[in-house]
């Protein structure tokens, strides 16, 4: 079960990972840059007074790289119509819809961590602990746009009704969209808490999209 | 079990997205502007004028009688606001109430601060840095920041590593003094466009203030002595020129206060009506008063103050609230709340920060159009052939949170099989 997820995913996790890393590296390696034309102390006094962001570089690219999982899983599942295969198997529908989610999630969640520790560590050579502290703050409305992104993703794919689909994407944008609602580092402090208890609670969602499917298509 | 519960959970984030984005949509479309005028008090004749302008223009002052200004004649009617361009045409006059007017000794005195709620709370004060400055040099930007937790500590921006000599000298220092680590809050000038280095105010884990400074590398830690029940809710340092005030603060119980530069003393403002995190203030200083204009929703007050800081006078005036305007109006007969991330920036409210505020059932005009869905989901309940009691929480959810949970109930359908 895990292996035919796999095996529908390697490419674009592959991708994902070499352009998430990569884009952390190449981010550092411009600031490394700059910080050779300026002082520190002024750099980091732009942060703190002029609000400055130093890694604005990777704000979308959590929510590109789960929206490329959750289509790399979702869309060959519709289109070879293989999903319908699966719930006919002799095995409960919520635990097939929920292993193929949690596959999914683990494997966003391993590109996603992999990339905070690259970014924070490699942020920590350069800067004090405060610094990316709030970096990690500013950040983390990001990645989880990215988780997002994937369950929107899956809930449209796996609609039956064109109408729907629409009004679900709609929706799902909008969502996304509150991740997104000021660039100042800092910012979501108060409301990543909310966020992530959010964030949760959708990740069941995607049950009522295989139910409707399936009760759809029988 | 487990589908219904998540399809309740979509119709959730469906409302809670929904109330955030149809009121900003709504908004964009309908919000109107409020033009809130600018207060400006005379010395000349003890009156204070008010400058409206409308979309399009300024229009023309007027006193609190009524009579109408030009341009030009407030200019001579408030000396003490508009002194470099009186001094420039020669109209300055030389003296007001016996004291004498020159435009050095105006400059020197001069001030104007804003605090809005989005300048007393910041998202970069999280970073909890700052560069101590050297009191006795040439002011520039020192190479290490400052952070007081659980000692002070003094970081090299280049080797981002702690200069643990000075980060010693300092926290024996500190200690010495009595204070309670780790800071609280933190006040200063961290630019290094300065004229002079006044240091920072710096609360400690117990509320009590110090003010520290650096002197050839030596700390210089003093404690301020506070009133009695004095908890500093926000501080604001001002850099004024004649260097006669150190910080703006604002109590917990919302009360203003002024520390001034000589002994630390710590002066109330008779200022009653003034929350920080809902109200704006501006505050216009020179030798003769001070003036503070405070500006809320649909109000604004503005009060004149002596230097002995007793109420020489005091203006208000209050305006149509946008909740009253049609626009306003419509808004409460249509959304029963709405989910507000951030205030909008023509708000005064607004701060740079995201939080989840749910705002609204202020006025019961929502109920007309919640029944009114309430009435046609049970007609769609009852056309799609669906059992009532299946459907029971749905109107419940549309009875309470009306037009969100209608378009949320029928995105994400109830079916039955």
């Amino acid at each position: 079960m895990f292996y035919k997820e796999w095996i529908k995913i390697r490419l674009v996790f592959w991708l994902s990972f070499v352009v998430g890393i990569g884009i952390v590296v190449a981010m550092y390696a411009i600031i490394r840059g700059e910080l050779a034309d300026m002082p520190t102390n002024h750099y980091i006094w732009n942060m703190i007074n002029r609000n400055f962001v130093f890694f604005t570089l990777f704000k979308f690219v959590p929510l590109g790289i789960g929206t490329l999982i959750g289509i790399s899983q979702f869309i060959p599942e519709i289109t070879e119509k293989r999903l319908k295969l699966t719930l006919h198997l002799p095995l409960n529908e919520e635990k097939a819809g929920l292993q193929m989610v949690t596959f999914g999630v683990i494997s966003i969640f391993i590109i996603f961590s992999l990339m905070l520790f690259a970014f924070l560590g490699m942020g920590r050579y350069f800067f004090p602990f405060e610094v990316m502290r709030v970096a990690a703050i500013t950040v983390a409305p990001w990645f989880m746009a990215g988780f997002t992104a994937y369950f929107v993703t899956g809930i449209v794919a796996i609609e039956p009704i064109w109408k729907y689909r629409i009004a679900y994407l709609i929706i799902g944008g909008l969502f996304v969209k509150m991740y997104f609602v000021l660039w100042e580092a800092g910012s979501y402090i108060h409301a990543n808490a909310f966020f992530a208890a959010l964030l949760v609670l959708f990740s069941v969602s995607i049950l009522f999209s295989i139910y409707r499917f399936r009760k759809g298509e029988m | 079990m487990l589908h219904k519960l998540s399809r309740y959970l979509l119709v959730l984030i469906g409302i809670l997205t929904l109330a955030y984005s149809i009121p900003i949509l709504y908004n964009t479309l309908f919000d109107k502007r409020i033009n809130t005028p600018q207060i400006l008090y005379s010395a000349l004749n003890d009156d204070f004028y008010i400058r409206r302008h409308d979309d399009k223009k300024v229009l023309n002052p007027v006193d609190t009688k009524g009579k109408e200004y030009t341009q030009t004649q407030m200019l001579e009617q408030c000396p003490m606001f508009y002194a470099p361009s009186l001094h420039q045409s020669g109209l300055l006059p030389d003296s007001i109430d016996g004291v004498k007017i020159d435009i050095e000794t105006w400059h020197k005195h001069f001030i104007m601060y804003g605090f809005l709620p989005q300048s007393l709370m910041n998202p970069s004060d999280e970073y909890r840095l700052f560069p101590l400055y050297e009191a006795t040099e040439k002011i520039t930007l020192p190479g290490d920041l400052c952070r007081i937790n659980k000692r002070v500590e003094f970081v090299n921006t280049q080797s981002n590593k702690v200069n643990e000599e000075k980060s010693g000298l300092f926290t024996d220092a500190f200690e010495k003094e009595g204070f309670v680590f780790p800071a609280k809050i933190m006040a200063g000038n961290s630019s290094h466009n300065k004229n002079r280095v006044d240091g920072w105010f710096i609360t400690d884990q117990r509320g009590d203030l110090f003010h520290l400074k650096m002197e050839k590398g030596q700390p210089l830690l003093k404690r301020i002595a506070l009133p009695e029940d004095f908890k500093i809710k926000y501080m604001q340092y001002l850099e004024v020129q004649n260097e006669k005030l150190y910080c703006f603060i604002i109590t917990e119980d919302n009360r203003l206060n002024i520390l001034y530069a000589k002994d630390y003393e710590i002066v109330e403002l008779p200022i009653y009506d003034y929350i920080p995190e809902e109200h704006s203030i501006y505050i216009m200083g020179n030798m003769l008063f001070y003036m503070f204009q405070v500006n809320t929703e649909n109000s604004v007050a503005a009060y004149a103050v002596d230097h002995d800081h007793n109420i020489m006078d005091s203006y208000y005036e209050e305006f149509k609230p946008k909740s009253e305007m049609l626009m306003g109006k419509a808004f409460h007969f249509i959304f029963p709340f709405t989910l507000k991330l951030t205030h909008p920036r023509s708000d005064i409210r607004y701060t740079n920060y995201v939080k989840f505020n749910f705002e609204g059932f202020k006025t019961f005009n929502w109920i007309y159009l919640n029944l009114l869905l309430l009435v046609i989901t049970y007609l769609l309940i009852r056309k799609r052939k669906l059992r009532l009691k299946n459907n029971m929480v749905d109107l419940l959810i549309v009875a309470a949170t009306g037009i969100f949970g209608f378009i949320a109930i029928n995105v994400f359908q109830n079916k039955e099989y």
